[in-house]
């Protein structure tokens, strides 16, 4: 590496550098002395580019550190940099070249001691609670059948893992977003992921972690990412682990439960109970349409009146359809079929051509049926239809029993 | 298009419970269209069914979009 190869040159002695060169050499190095420091601001002021430039004291001997916050981070974290408030600052130490003064660059700040966190935890509670943003109203609904679900979790750790085995196999599309999840670290992270969601095609986004220390959940009471979480377009669950302080963002999340598997069983929920409902569907039309069939007795006349090829037809189709069709409605369509065949065969009894092949023949006169000796006269011409063709045949004798 | 909607398990539910209550109120009785409702009736059962016979989850990992937070610092 060519870093390694300048500290080397510097280690022989044998490289002359400029200030610049060499300022830009330190800063490489001191960056690699990422750290968490605690002391007590004593000097805080909001430079013209909004950054803030602070020093932090340590209480025991006086040692100073001269330190900067940008003006972003400075505006996520949600505290104020006053004399007196003891933080614990992360980040790195850097030279500044233009003054070359060394700073610490902090990354992120947090209150230090529980007390102090505690404290800040139930100011931000009420002030969010008073402003409405937990408000019971404003929650939504879990949608019954999301398809499309957004999870905001660490990878690491077995969080993933107990939504993944718990959620059911329905065609979810999860997509899930790695972010950090511990300490005040994982406020920018946490952001960003939301944000990002903000933008994706989804029905519900879950945003999970397990329990911690108040001072291990700090980005989870973080204002601005509860209010993310507030106004976010879809409902959001919450799976937080905590012992007494709820996170905000759970408070402001439109469901909070305690574990993945609850938030995954909450997604499967209306999926499950689909199950049920389409055999209580099924239920309910076969047994209506049975009754009607039932009802009417006149099925067969009307069968025998009208449309007797059209029933065939739904006849056929109804097989076609029993093929592949589900038990119950099976024995309904098989109870129809049943009725049309039997339709069938009256229709057959009582079909004129099978009389007359039987022996029968019709006589007709004038197109009626000749049924009583007074249908004719002496003289008449008969129409005598039998199986094969018609006999004409003239009246000569009219005999009454 | 057509097959889509038969996956939709909400509109099928719907529809399902829509030929329930056609037959509620049905004044005249109607058989070959009350027929005609039974067999979609198990076409939309067959089709959710199917839905709901275990498939296979999509998961897919995606990438913060930075921008939202670290472009700000100097």
């Amino acid at each position: 590496m060519e870093i390694d190869k300048l500290i080397e040159n510097m280690d022989s002695g044998e490289r002359i550098f400029s200030v610049s060169e060499f300022i830009e050499l330190l800063n490489i190095g001191l960056k690699r002395s990422q750290a968490k420091i605690v002391g007590e601001v004593s000097e805080a002021k909001i430079g013209p580019t909004g950054h803030v430039y602070f020093s932090l004291k340590d209480e025991s001997d006086g040692s100073v550190m001269n330190c900067i916050i940008w003006k972003y981070r400075y505006g996520l974290y949600g505290i104020k940099l006053e004399e007196g408030t003891k933080i614990i600052a992360s980040g790195y130490p850097e030279i500044y070249a233009p003054s070359g003064r060394l700073s610490f660059i902090a990354e992120t700040i947090e209150l230090a001691g529980q007390g102090a966190l505690k404290k800040e935890y139930e100011q931000l509670k009420k002030r969010l609670a008073e402003e409405g943003i937990f408000a019971e109203e404003k929650k939504r609904p879990i949608p019954a059948y999301a398809q499309r679900i957004g999870l905001i979790t660490s990878k690491q750790g077995a969080v993933l893992a107990d939504f993944l085995n718990n959620i059911g196999k329905f065609g979810f599309q999860i997509k899930m977003i790695d972010s950090r999840v511990e300490g005040q670290e994982a406020v920018a992270d946490l952001l960003a992921s939301i944000k990002t969601f903000k933008k994706q095609d989804i029905d519900v986004l879950v945003i999970m972690r397990g329990g911690g220390s108040l001072e291990s959940m700090m980005a989870f009471n973080n204002e601005l990412l509860t209010r993310e979480v507030a106004n976010f377009p879809v409902p959001i669950i919450a799976a937080i682990g905590h012992d007494k302080d709820v996170p905000l963002i759970a408070l402001a999340a439109d469901l909070a439960v305690s574990t993945p598997s609850i938030a995954a069983t909450i997604i499967n929920k209306s999926w499950d109970e689909a199950k049920w409902l389409l055999e209580r569907h099924q239920r309910d039309i076969i047994d209506k349409y049975a009754e009607i069939l039932d009802n009417v007795n006149s099925l067969i006349s009307r069968i025998l009146d009208s449309a007797r090829s059209a029933l065939l037809n739904i006849s056929r189709e109804l097989k076609s359809l029993l093929n592949k069709s589900l038990s119950g409605f099976e024995a309904l369509l098989l109870r129809v079929d049943q009725k049309l065949k039997y339709a069938e065969k009256v229709i057959n009894l009582n079909d004129p051509q099978r009389q007359l092949r039987l022996g029968y023949s019709i006589a007709m006169l004038g197109g009626k049926i000749v049924r009583k000796t007074k249908d004719v006269k002496m003289g008449d011409n008969m129409d005598l239809k039998v199986s094969d063709g018609t006999i004409i045949s003239q009246v000569n004798k009219i005999i009454n029993n | 298009m057509a097959k889509e909607k038969t996956k939709d398990l909400n509109n099928n539910l719907k529809r399902l419970l829509e030929i329930s209550e056609w037959f509620d109120n049905q004044e005249e009785i109607d058989v070959e269209e009350g027929l005609n409702k039974v067999k979609e009736a198990a076409e939309l059962i067959k089709a959710s069914q199917e839905r709901l016979k275990g498939i296979e989850n999509e998961f897919e990992e995606i990438k913060k979009e930075i921008g939202a937070t670290d472009v700000l610092e100097p």
